[in-house]
């Protein structure tokens, strides 16, 4: 048991040491990078819920690859799906991403979620 | 001693999950990483419309005339920003082959449309589109369509449509037409006829030859009948025009001077008001069966009706409160409720397709103004204004208005120019349509059928 203790003691003080939460700033720069590159049209107004993108990126920051995480919505509604769209265009042009050194490990995968109530604020 | 094994094996699976939690969190945590984005910018969406290519020379002619109207339709809406032709590296040659994404990034389109026209004999056509989204490298829609080679025009609105709403969400408005009254000559003799044309101002044709005077010109739902006030030997009533077969028809007979006509949404039935011994109630006359029903019945003048999209509700202008207002009552004129409060007076309240938001004139200190609120009223926003600007139709996707304005009188005998105008319902994007004369009452189509 006491060698149980010290195997996992280490191993969530290592991870919480190599794998620290993204501070505030961090979060901000990121969030404001990709608003600059997502244009949408007045019809996103329309769409009353989040629409959650599913990211995988590289250490470099490049997008593998972007998830539009709602396939239901997105075959049944219009104007979920044009917005979604705009959204996936916004992280491909934003490619690649600031991520913040030593953190990368987090955007392997993680999410944005895109919110169109700006349009009518 | 079975009993102490079980709890002891309890307690350590409890103790290690105690242990590793903190690993697990941080498990949990990194594969939950979400960031909102909760702005953004609302701009024109950068496309490129590449001419559609054909095998000959008259194909050519056409695809070249369908991307042109392609464009027009899109940037016209204001919701697109198209790229100059002499701009594109590398022309993509057929829809059904892949476009090379990065001869197209660079330029900053988002969107790249391409197409082609096949004669397949003397007299029809083969259309066929493709929308990709540039930055995605992926195809979003096609459509091929076989047609009539003079129909080429309304094959670029309906392959407009598909691209509004595939890149907007919104439904397109394009492959639609608009009847107005066209005018000309001067004030004391103005000559005024039905007429009707494509929303962008093409395919104009006269329907009545200004013999007598028209107005208030309305499409049915199924787009193959107008209803009108024609004022025939002096006498204005209402008749219905049939698109097909060019014949007019007198509504009914009615004592006294009927007028301001609507369809119901579901087309059996045309509302409109009746001027009978100094007292103008609002009515609605079954097509079917003719039977005429009174919806109000008030010393007051009730006018403009407008129905819902639902058909449950109308709402209408009157001066019953002493100054000329919108008010709503539901399809049997029960439940009479104002709905406009603001300063001036307001009228030709018109429904939007879908049921959101009211269109109204609204004139206030000399000055005539376009405008929408919400059915209860509230949320009015003024959209256009003018010396006179009246009359508001909407477009069938309920985000666009037409209208028509007049410029204030020049005092040289002449009549003020008086033309037809259309804006988004953001305020933004006021157009002008283009006409052979000038123009007022216009009315917009439902989409046309396939």
């Amino acid at each position: 048991m006491n060698k149980l203790k010290q195997i996992v003691g280490n191993t969530s003080k290592r991870s919480l040491e190599t794998e620290a939460k993204l501070t505030q700033t961090e979060i901000d720069k990121l969030r404001n990078y990709i608003s600059k590159c997502w244009e949408t049209s007045i019809g996103a107004s329309e769409v009353k819920i989040i629409i959650p993108l599913k990211i995988s990126a590289n250490i470099d920051g490049s997008v593998n690859s972007v998830e539009i995480d709602d396939q239901s919505r997105y075959v049944k509604d219009t104007f979920y799906r044009a917005t979604a769209d705009s959204a996936r265009r916004a992280v491909l042009d934003c490619s690649p991403l600031p991520l913040p050194k030593n953190k990368a490990s987090q955007f392997k995968s993680f999410f944005f979620d895109f919110d169109t109530s700006f349009i009518y604020r | 001693m079975r009993f102490i094994l079980n709890k002891s094996l309890k307690l350590l699976v409890l103790k290690i999950l105690i242990l590793i939690s903190p690993l697990l969190i941080n498990q949990v945590l990194a594969q939950d990483l979400r960031i909102k984005i909760s702005s953004g910018q609302v701009e024109p969406l950068p496309i490129a419309i590449a001419d559609f290519t054909g095998q000959e020379g008259k194909a050519n002619e056409i695809g070249r005339k369908i991307s042109e109207v392609i464009s027009n339709n899109l940037v016209g809406s204001g919701q697109f920003k198209a790229l100059e032709s002499a701009a594109f590296i590398a022309p993509p040659t057929s829809p059904s082959v892949r476009p090379n994404f990065t001869d197209w990034s660079p330029l900053g389109v988002k969107a790249l449309i391409t197409g082609s026209v096949k004669n397949i004999n003397n007299q029809q056509v083969e259309v066929e589109f493709r929308l990709w989204d540039v930055v995605a490298q992926t195809d979003l829609i096609g459509l091929r369509l076989s047609v009539d080679s003079k129909a080429w025009r309304r094959v670029a609105h309906i392959i407009s449509d598909e691209i509004f709403q595939r890149l907007s969400g919104d439904s397109g408005y394009f492959d639609t037409r608009i009847v107005y009254v066209a005018e000309s000559g001067p004030q004391n003799k103005r000559l005024k006829r039905l007429a009707i044309m494509d929303q962008d101002g093409e395919n104009h044709q006269y329907l009545t030859d200004g013999s007598f005077l028209v107005l208030t010109p309305r499409f049915s739902p199924t787009t193959q009948e107008i209803t009108y006030l024609a004022y025939f030997k002096n006498e204005p009533r209402v008749y219905i025009f049939n698109l097909e077969t060019g014949q007019q028809e007198l509504l009914g007979s009615f004592p006294g001077m009927t007028f301001a006509p609507r369809f119901s949404p579901s087309g059996d039935q045309i509302i409109m008001s009746l001027a009978t011994k100094g007292i103008t109630d609002i009515y609605t006359m079954n097509l079917n069966n003719q039977k005429v029903t009174r919806l109000t019945n008030n010393s007051s003048i009730d006018t403009s009706p407008s129905f819902s999209p639902d058909g449950k509700r109308v709402i209408f202008n009157s001066d019953r409160g002493g100054s000329q207002q919108i008010y709503i009552m539901d399809s049997k004129g029960n439940d009479v409720k104002r709905i406009s409060f603001g300063k001036g007076r307001y009228a030709t309240p018109v429904w939007a397709p879908k049921g959101d938001l009211i269109a109204f004139t609204k004139m206030l200190k000399n000055k005539f103004y376009i405008g929408v609120m919400s059915q209860d009223g509230s949320n009015e926003r003024l959209l256009a204004e003018g010396y006179l600007v009246e009359g508001p139709t909407w477009a069938p996707n309920g985000r666009v208005l037409m209208y028509f304005k007049q410029d204030a009188p020049i005092d040289d005998g002449k009549s003020a120019n008086v033309n037809l105008y259309k804006i988004d319902i953001t305020g933004f994007r006021e157009t002008r349509i283009i006409t052979p004369s000038d123009g007022s009452d216009p009315a917009w189509s439902p989409l046309l059928p396939n």
